[in-house]
């Protein structure tokens, strides 16, 4: 026996080889305490992102009852246009040709020089005006105003201006002709 | 009641509207009163007895009507409220 040992240890290079496996061996169990140091910090990591997940799930659930309890429909898209109607111009009684929205800015701006109409709050930029329009045709009430025209009327739920007498109007009220929007005021 | 004369009474014709309207009826001092509300504008010609109803949106002839002034009176008597 002694002499195989001896014999093994003759061969050139034996002895390191089992040194190398023998560290080989420690390596491999040091490789595997270090696997599961990964496995377990990874299911850690799995628990939190999943406690995470879970809050932001928990909270896009109660952001959608708040809005719902405050009378606001969570909208995941916009609801569909109930008529046709785009920005153009017409021809109006006082002015001539002008687009719906020189109209509107001529009339119903906050310094318009017309004593007796509804005025858009101080500030009020064209981009405000077309969004509030987008909200009305979309949610608003439309009532048919004689052949091709129509009457959208819609709550926007906070004051955009004042009514013919002065007082903070939170409605608008939308005039639509031939698919053309001509004028967009509140009330 | 004409057309135009019901859309401005059931549009723009508030209690507001229609005292402003009243009062200028009774004013002998302004002869032809001329107001501007949104969508429409009306004149009262008093000593014609009619009032003019205009609608700003429509420039044809059939955005103007002429009321007398006794019917356009009892119609206002059906502003909201």
């Amino acid at each position: 026996m002694g002499r195989v040992a001896a014999g093994v240890f003759a061969i050139p290079g034996a002895g390191n080889l089992i040194k190398y496996v023998g560290k080989g061996g420690k390596y491999v169990l040091r490789g595997g305490k270090a696997a599961y140091e990964a496995a377990q910090a990874t299911q850690t990591g799995t628990k939190i992102a999943g406690a995470l997940g879970r809050r932001a799930e928990r909270e896009l659930a109660e952001e959608g009852a708040e809005r719902l309890a405050a009378g606001g429909a969570a909208r995941a898209l916009p609801g569909a246009r109930q008529i046709e109607a785009a920005w153009g111009a017409s021809t109006y009684r006082h002015g001539g040709l002008m687009t719906g929205m020189e109209h509107i800015m001529y009339r119903h701006s906050a310094g318009s020089g017309f004593a007796n109409v509804s005025r858009y709050a101080q500030g009020t930029t064209a981009r405000n005006i077309v969004g509030y329009v987008d909200d009305a045709l979309r949610y608003g009430t439309v009532s048919p105003n004689g052949p091709g025209a129509y009457m959208v009327e819609h709550n926007l739920g906070r004051a955009i201006g004042t009514n013919i007498a002065g007082e903070a109007a939170s409605s608008i009220r939308v005039f639509v002709r031939d698919g053309v929007i001509q004028t967009a005021f509140p009330f | 009641m004409s057309n135009l004369l019901e859309q401005f009474i059931s549009q723009e014709c508030t209690a507001y509207v229609r005292r402003l309207l009243e009062d200028a009826i009774a004013d002998a001092a302004t002869p032809r009163p001329h107001f501007e509300f949104n969508r429409f504008e009306i004149t009262i010609e008093r000593e014609a007895n009619i009032v003019t109803l205009e609608d700003v949106l429509d420039a044809t002839a059939t955005g103007v009507q002429h009321v007398p002034l006794a019917e356009f009176t009892a119609a206002l008597e059906q502003c909201l409220a």
